[in-house]
């Protein structure tokens, strides 16, 4: 198989997710919208790298940019989605590891600040710095509020989008970590309990809890199905939302940790095996493999291309399919 | 089965001596109060039957470890993470060890998924990589695999990441059986690192530093 | 496929998962009898579901297929043993030591006689003034009244071995026989290096984990006892008194087999003291005399089998080693009189995982709060005590501490108790996660005696620095720019322990220029704790996880912990000696899984493992 990204080895620290991922407020299409006939192949990907200073682990996509956490400066930094030029860099909390946008601003949780703060999108500007938990790991957007994940609290936080309120905080299980929202629960991965919460977005009531996966991490929604990244058992577990039943278990590579969705396909990045594994969801069974060099830290998609942020090498790697990218 | 073996062992253990006859590495002196070595045996080393590449059966304790200097790990055909990478490794290994291999030092290659691996697909495999004689990889029941993977040592204590078998491959086991040394050392360490591991095993000549040659 | 409710889908995995491990208890030979005793099967032969049981009653590492528990032993029935202190000798046995290594062949073992490779770098400068001898060799000794004699590995014949006491400006030479005999039974190797943690030693008596030695060799260890910037930045003054230690301990180190040959019993302490830090109460920092109330308490957590009653070590284990058994200075669950007066104690975890948060229980009163002070950390003195109530040490690391007992009573009992609950050698589960007061390890039984006392030492509670206007102890030396910036990643890759995605050989990672500064950035993975070892120069937390370290944590140390997802950042001089150095995990199964690193200092240097250049 072609080598297709080219990074070195990677340091990203392995909670940075980018569980903003599983956000993608623009990326709820079905599978039943997807074009016939995909059979992707690995081979039909290739990368474009940009780079970005201080060991970027968390992404999240405003309609035009993309954002990136950096870890090891603290700052986040805007790259023009289109062709990656670096529009803004913004200094922000101790070690930002997940972003979120709302329609208009950037929100950024701090691992080691055990706050979020919230920037103006079109300039960066600080609106406000909200303390959440303690060491947040995720962030979504519900299109109201914005939740944060406290992986040492076993808790939710959600704060109102629109004035950084705080809504409310609810409990849920073991050392959660990552965030999904199906339109109308909010779905939260509890990596000590292999289980998933499943809380009603409107009050934060906890409806019920599953068992699901090993040592989950990443969680995205698809339009139909959960997809659920299992770190130490090299697998997605595809689930059920309306009743929590397992559909199927998806064998990816060593350590999967972020898991987004894009154009008829589940990307889950390995961060054990350094490599991105795409399923085809239609069959759930072609399951295509890109080796990298370095350890994938962080997975999003803008609606047209997937992005990965490798904290190792600092860069970002913009997946592209050898069609649109062989046009000049 | 346990029984008899026991018995064999503690047999054993009143030959003492220390010269090397072919497949055998010296029993150093041995205290006859002493059954640390059957004990460690029943512990870690439990003797059920696997199935060479070649189609032998054979008794993992008595006729693959006992009385040697060994070296094991796990891998299966099918995988494409790290074994590749591990097994070439190995090859490397085992031409730096010349002729010893196979007839004082073994090298042993155990499937984690012996349900697909018969026989004939590890010979498959071993021809395929051309691997030379002396390295022996082996099947068997899936109950026993199991068993000897844990015993040896290619798990983890975490009950729940222990799951995913195939986490846990890239380490080699290397032992001096009547010695009763046993380390561990990275598959994919460098091929002279692993054969400077099995030296140590040799004795007593190697029980000092090479460092220095090194730096 | 039928929607299972969460209750009967738990239910469901229960009766699998009992059934799954009663198949993997049978096949690990234990009977169904052995089962029932161990409380695992209930009469209707019904397994009891694991998780629901507490993992370190039946298998006391934390696995689902380790350790089986050890057998039963009464608390506090034997008193704590001191360690014997090291006698010099006039002339160590032998050929004359000299500062090249003998290379001699010995007729009888067909080896040089000495097992060292490289010259004393340092030999003229500071010529030995005492002569040690030292052999590692079995012993047969008790650890428990109710526990059969167990063959252990001893230096001259005790564990913890016997006790260097060391000062400053006093070069001393330890002439190391290995003494040990051909049958290990069951664990160890008997090819050895002893490491001074963390002696100013020059690299080639450091114990480096390849300059091992063979039975019927000896190695010369030159321990200078100087100051660090000796040669460099304080020459004048003969070193940086701000640089002092104290607390140190030595082990062996020998790449692949720490973990076996230390829990084996090669571990000892090495006291160092200086004009400030005298041993005697009514001079310099008026800490408790030495040695009636200065008492080293080095504490290890073993497993002996059911069956044998024998110290087991599980070899199969590569995350960590958990034992049931809690020993201080080689007794299990000693206890140690006490007079009503204050007592200097050094408290060392000498491993092989575990981490401990110990607490002052009186077990006559749960809830009273029994505060103590912290005066060193790692055997570094910190500016001024600090007041606790409990204190955390990982593998390696040490904690003096003074207690002052004239607050109660004769006749009080009070225990040294670990409340941190681990059950996976990894590293605790969870930072929080603490027993309840009287519900934890018990590790020793202090009883207060009744005799007269007089105490002249130093009331800690007194010396804050806010009442002298400067620090009580020493000063934390200032840092300065740093010349190069390092980064590491302490990481899980396929069931491998790495740093910086590699694994331990034995190759020169990195270079550091002689007396230079540097920065090195440590991030801690995912789901593990590591405690770091940086051997030869003590280092500075500047920062935990972006704020200031805890108080304890504002001085000097030789070991990091490094939690899940932490990131500390470490600033370094290295200074007067050259050679190699490893950097590794000292939760000692780590280690021996080759999370380790070599590198070397030079007069030269380079930039590898920099923070800026990524690419490796």
């Amino acid at each position: 198989m072609k080598s297709l990204l080219h990074v070195v080895r990677g340091l990203p620290f392995i909670l940075s997710l980018a569980l903003a991922a599983a956000v993608a407020p623009r990326l709820t299409s079905s599978r039943a919208q997807q074009p016939a006939g995909g059979g992707a192949k690995a081979a039909e990907e290739q990368a474009k790298s940009f780079s970005v200073k201080g060991a970027p682990e968390a992404l999240a996509f405003d309609g035009a940019n993309v954002w990136v956490a950096s870890k090891s400066n603290d700052t986040v930094t805007k790259l023009r989605a289109s062709d990656g030029v670096e529009l803004g860099s913004y200094e922000v909390g101790k070690r930002p590891v997940a972003l979120a946008y709302d329609g208009a601003n950037v929100w950024v949780a701090h691992l080691h600040g055990n706050n979020v703060m919230k920037l103006r999108a079109t300039d960066g500007a600080r609106l406000a710095t909200v303390a959440v938990g303690n060491q947040p790991t995720g962030l979504l957007f519900d299109g109201e509020n914005v939740w944060a994940v406290n992986s040492k609290s076993n808790t939710v936080t959600k704060l109102r989008a629109r004035d950084a309120a705080l809504v409310g905080t609810y409990r849920v299980g073991s050392h959660p970590m990552g965030l999904a929202f199906d339109g109308r629960y909010l779905w939260v991965t509890n990596n000590d309990d292999d289980t998933v919460s499943k809380l009603r977005a409107s009050d934060g009531e906890l409806i019920e809890t599953y068992g699901a996966g090993d040592n989950p991490i990443g969680i995205a929604f698809d339009g139909h199905d959960l997809w659920i990244a299992n770190f130490y058992k090299s697998s997605v577990t595809q689930l059920d939302p309306e009743d929590g039943r397992i559909l199927d278990t998806h064998r990816v590579e060593d350590g999967p940790t972020g898991v987004t969705f894009q154009a008829g396909h589940v990307w889950v990045i390995n961060y054990g095996a350094k490599s991105i594994s795409k399923i085809d969801i239609r069959d759930g069974i072609r399951v295509t493999t890109l080796s990298v060099t370095g350890k994938p830290s962080a997975v999003i998609s803008d609606g047209h291309h997937v992005w990965v942020a490798c904290s190792g090498t600092d860069s970002v790697e913009r997946l592209e399919s050898l069609k649109k990218s062989a046009a000049p | 089965m346990t029984g008899k073996n026991r018995r064999d062992v503690l047999s054993m253990l009143g030959v003492g001596g220390a010269t090397v006859l072919a497949g055998r590495v010296a029993v150093g002196a041995s205290d006859p109060e002493d059954d640390s070595r059957a004990r460690t045996q029943a512990r870690y080393f439990p003797n059920v039957e696997l199935v060479t590449h070649e189609g032998k059966k054979v008794r993992f304790y008595d006729d693959l470890v006992k009385d040697k200097i060994v070296l094991i790990n796990f891998m299966y055909a099918e995988c494409v993470g790290i074994c590749p990478g591990i097994t070439a490794n190995l090859q490397r290994v085992q031409k730096l060890l010349g002729d010893r291999v196979g007839r004082d030092i073994f090298m042993y290659s155990i499937t984690l998924t012996p349900e697909k691996d018969n026989p004939a697909a590890l010979k498959h495999y071993v021809e395929m990589h051309k691997i030379k004689p002396g390295w022996t990889f082996l099947t068997g029941k899936p109950d026993d695999i199991e068993l000897l993977r844990r015993r040896l040592g290619f798990y983890t204590s975490n009950q729940k990441n222990d799951k995913d078998k195939t986490n846990h491959i890239g380490m080699v086991r290397y032992g001096n059986e009547p010695r009763q040394w046993w380390g561990m050392c990275p598959g994919q360490a460098k091929a002279d690192w692993i054969v400077e591991s099995i030296h140590w095993m040799d004795e007593p000549k190697r029980q000092t530093t090479t460092t220095e040659a090194k730096s | 496929m039928a929607n299972i409710s969460k209750r009967n889908r738990r239910r469901e995995k229960e009766v699998l998962d009992a059934a799954k491990n009663r198949r993997e208890l049978i096949a690990a030979q234990f009977s169904r009898r052995d089962l029932m005793k161990m409380g695992l099967l209930t009469s209707t032969g019904m397994l009891i579901h694991k998780m629901g049981l507490s993992a370190r009653a039946q298998f006391s590492d934390g696995s689902s297929f380790g350790q089986p528990a050890s057998p039963p032993t009464t608390p506090f029935m034997e008193e704590m043993p001191l360690p014997p202190v090291a006698q010099p000798v006039t002339a160590p046995s032998g050929p004359t030591p000299t500062a090249a290594p003998n290379r001699t062949i010995n007729p009888a073992t067909g080896l040089p006689f000495e097992g060292r490779t490289r010259d004393h770098q340092a030999y003229t400068q500071f010529a030995p003034q005492k002569f040690y001898e030292v052999h590692q060799r079995e012993a047969t000794l008790s650890v428990h009244p109710q526990l059969p004699p167990q063959k252990l590995w001893t230096f001259n014949g005790t564990v913890p071995g016997q006790t260097y006491v060391a000062r400053y400006g006093e070069p001393i030479l330890v002439r190391n026989f290995n003494d040990l005999p051909a049958n290990n039974g069951g664990f160890g190797i008997q090819s050895v290096t002893t490491h001074l943690h963390n002696g100013h030693t020059p690299s080639e008596s450091d114990g480096f984990p390849t300059d091992f030695f063979a039975q019927g060799q000896y190695y010369d260890h030159h321990y200078p006892n100087v100051l660090a910037g000796v040669n460099s930045t304080h020459v004048q003054q003969g070193g940086d008194i701000n640089e002092s230690l104290s607390t140190l301990w030595y082990h062996d180190h020998r790449v692949d087999f720490t973990a076996q040959n230390t829990y084996k019993g090669l571990v000892g302490f090495y006291l160092l003291f200086n004009q400030l830090d005298t041993g005697n109460e009514s001079t310099g920092f008026r800490l408790p005399q030495y040695p009636d109330f200065d008492i080293p308490m080095m504490f290890n957590d073993r497993n002996f089998d059911p069956t044998t009653k024998l110290l087991t070590f599980d070899l199969a284990n590569r995350d960590g080693i958990l034992g049931d058994k809690f020993l201080v200075n080689g007794k299990i669950q000693p206890f140690f009189r006490v007079k009503r007066r204050r007592y200097r104690f050094r408290w060392l975890n000498s491993g092989p995982s575990r981490f401990y948060q110990l607490f002052l229980t009186n077990p006559a009163n749960l809830s009273a709060v029994n505060r103590f002070h912290v005066i060193s950390n790692d055997g570094n003195l910190l500016p001024n005590p600090v007041q606790v109530s409990s204190v955390m040490i990982a593998v390696a690391e040490r904690m003096d501490v003074i207690i002052d007992f004239s607050a109660f009573p004769a006749g009080t009992v009070l225990r040294i108790e670990n409340r941190l609950r681990q059950t996976d050698g990894a590293g605790p589960s969870d930072r929080d996660s603490l027993f309840s007061a009287g519900q934890g390890n018990q590790i020793l039984e202090f009883r207060v005696q009744s005799d007269p006392v007089t105490d002249g030492s130093v009331n800690p509670a007194t010396v804050t620095a806010a009442v002298l206007g400067h620090p009580y102890f020493y000063s934390v030396p200032p840092r300065q720019t740093v010349d190069k910036c390092r980064q590491f990643k302490f990481d899980r890759d396929n069931g491998q322990w790495v740093i910086n995605d590699k694994l331990f050989t034995d190759d020169v990672r990195f270079r550091v220029k002689r007396n230079t500064a540097e920065q090195w950035n440590l991030e801690g993975g995912f789901d593990w704790s590591h405690p770091v070892h940086i051997h030869f120069e003590e280092h500075q937390i500047i920062q935990r996880n972006r704020s200031l370290p805890t108080a304890i944590e504002r001085g000097r140390k030789d070991v990091v912990r490094l939690g899940e997802g932490d990131d500390v950042q470490l600033f370094f001089r290295f200074r007067d000696f050259v050679g190699r150095y490893p950097m590794h995990c000292h939760n000692v199964v780590h280690e021996d899984h080759a999370m380790m690193l070599r590198f070397e200092i030079d007069d030269v240097g380079n930039n590898n493992e920099s923070c800026d250049s990524r690419s490796r």
